[in-house]
């Protein structure tokens, strides 16, 4: 049963309809000009990106103007820069990497010296992203490992000191970023490669799945977030059978794979959208407190997760009670 | 006719309107006193709020995991109780404090910066720095409240949660943090990084009280407060209340 559905006294279901209205209410009525400067906020439908939005307005609100434009696929850079022309922003806001593209086109066709700065997050590997944005900075959305594996490794004494990766030989860079983040904590990451160029990698997956069982030294498997690796025939005919034989804990980055019926993974870390948001003010504000000047800000890592545990596998295999998991924040069973 | 008798025409008729009144108050009754927490902790807060509601059954109780929620709350629903650090209480002029946590006696505790592989010393802090703090005031006051507990203005990078404390340290995002003595324990338990900690001149920060709202009732809870076992009362830092 999940812990989440012990939340159900009034003042939940109260803060939830008041952060909800004033979501809408920011979206479809821009904050009155009390304040001087005004962010323009580009966003995406759905319920991740109403999370991070509120954590976002929630921060800037009290001080700034916070304009809120939502994406969608006939928005135009006309239509952008059109809103950019009427709201005046200090700074535009991206989420997603559908708003990034689009600015970025708008940079080359309209605002071509990059003087409107940006801060980007909740778009995949917002780095590359940045690459080829001027004037811009943001928030990385992959959690890195390091902060997954100190969460598990603090539930399951004596594990995650040794991390086993298996990934696509085109992840290389992100991996050993992990590498290095990992090492500060005493965790070694060991990765095993799959060739991109590889024309079976039921096989190839099956042979490393292998390699890592009988390492000897590894104590914790990571799966990335990735949808060739994870497709459904791997999962069963790869993943699932190896596992069995394993009995490590496994960190993923979906929920949906710690269901408990799948038996799969042992542990979710996944960003904390509202508390992304939160971060992302911050970034807001120092930018204002340069003068709205981004160069000098560094892309963060999220600092915030949202833990979901499989209690099922975890008090089977490794014995943790519930008490032992006070610190996690979605207990699945 | 008397009114009495226009809205109750008979005994039977008002004893029925009597009872469902009781039946109708009776549970609002019970339950109408308000607890609310904002405590930051590794503590989940929904666990917070079982354990504090389980002993504490006359208010309902609601534990907040951010300063922004809470306060909306106490906007929206003032409740009749709140339990938080007195720093924010001292915001809240229609609540006065009617009990203190205690640390080994005493309602303070140490303030101190740690930082990872070498020291950072309050001297060394200059307008620069970032150092990650846990927002427990809302923006501008906890900048503040830095900004009073080092005698310097400096960057203060906010999180929402005392955890987020740590990646901040990890990716190298903070100078170093500035966070209770006591919790550097849970840091230290946690993480593997060679923390060094030193300490604030004069740093004495109000630990937790239980503060009322002027007018409202509520020796109950404040006995129920004062009787947490000493589970919950490490939770909330303290060993006791008085």
């Amino acid at each position: 049963m999940e812990l989440m559905r012990h939340q159900t006294n009034s003042a939940f279901v109260k803060l939830c309809r008041i952060c909800a209205m004033a979501l809408v209410l920011g979206t479809v009525i821009p904050f009155t000009a009390a304040n001087a400067e005004t962010v323009l906020v580009v966003t995406q439908p759905g319920k991740h990106y109403e999370e991070a939005v509120t954590g976002l307005q929630g921060e800037l609100q009290l001080e700034l103007t916070i304009d809120t434009l939502i994406y969608s696929a006939d928005l135009s850079v006309d239509n952008l820069s059109a809103r950019i022309e009427a709201s005046k922003p200090s700074l535009v806001v991206l989420l997603d990497n559908k708003s990034i593209a689009l600015f970025r086109k708008y940079q080359h066709e309209v605002d071509t010296t990059a003087q409107m700065p940006s801060i980007a997050f909740m778009a995949s590997f917002v780095n590359d992203e940045l690459a080829s944005l001027q004037n811009a900075t943001g928030i990385a959305y992959e959690i890195p490992l390091v902060t997954s594996a100190v969460a598990l490794r603090s539930l399951i004494e004596g594990t995650c000191n040794n991390i086993a990766v298996i990934h696509r030989e085109r992840f290389a860079p992100f991996i050993e970023e992990n590498k290095r983040f990992c090492a500060r904590e005493r965790i070694k990451l060991h990765s095993f490669s799959i060739s991109d160029k590889t024309t079976d990698f039921e096989k190839e997956l099956r042979s490393k799945l292998k390699a890592v069982r009988k390492h000897g030294d590894i104590d914790g498997l990571w799966i990335l977030n990735d949808n060739v690796l994870l497709s459904q025939k791997l999962i069963q005919k790869a993943w699932l059978r190896e596992l069995k034989r394993m009995k490590l804990p496994v960190i993923v980055g979906v929920e949906v794979l710690v269901n408990p019926e799948f038996n799969f993974g042992t542990f979710a870390v996944l960003p904390d959208h509202r508390s992304l948001g939160f971060q992302a003010a911050e970034l807001v504000y120092t930018a204002w407190d340069n003068d709205w000047d981004v160069s000098s800000i560094n892309v963060q890592q999220p600092l915030s997760v949202y833990k979901v545990i499989n209690y099922k596998q975890a008090n089977k295999y490794f014995k943790l009670s519930k008490d032992d998991i006070k610190g996690v924040d979605k207990i699945l069973e | 006719m008397s009114l009495l008798t226009n809205w109750f025409p008979s005994l039977r008729s008002l004893a029925g309107h009597l009872a469902v009144l009781v039946l109708f108050l009776g549970p609002l009754s019970a339950s109408a006193q308000k607890l609310y927490v904002f405590f930051p902790s590794e503590v989940k807060p929904i666990v917070m709020q079982e354990k504090l509601g389980a002993q504490c059954s006359e208010a309902t109780v609601t534990a907040f995991a951010r300063y922004n929620d809470f306060a909306m709350m106490l906007r929206a629903t003032p409740p009749d109780f709140i339990i938080a650090k007195p720093d924010l209480v001292a915001q809240l002029p229609d609540f006065s404090v009617v009990a203190n946590g205690l640390n080994n006696g005493k309602k303070t505790e140490k303030y101190v910066i740690m930082g990872v592989d070498a020291q950072v010393k309050k001297s060394d802090i200059t307008p620069e720095t970032v150092l990650g703090l846990v927002d427990f005031l809302g923006r501008r006051k906890t900048i503040s409240f830095a900004r009073d507990l080092l005698g310097i203005e400096t960057r203060i990078s906010r999180v929402a949660k005392l955890e987020d404390l740590l990646p901040l340290l990890t990716f190298k995002q903070a100078k170093a943090v500035i966070l209770a003595e006591r919790e550097v324990q849970y840091f230290k338990q946690i993480s593997n990084l060679k923390f060094v900690v030193s300490s604030i001149p004069d740093a004495d920060v109000g630990i937790v009280v239980l503060a009322q709202k002027k007018g409202a009732d509520g020796d109950a809870v404040i006995k129920a407060v004062k009787s947490f076992d000493a589970e919950l009362n490490a939770i909330l830092g303290v060993q006791k209340w008085n």
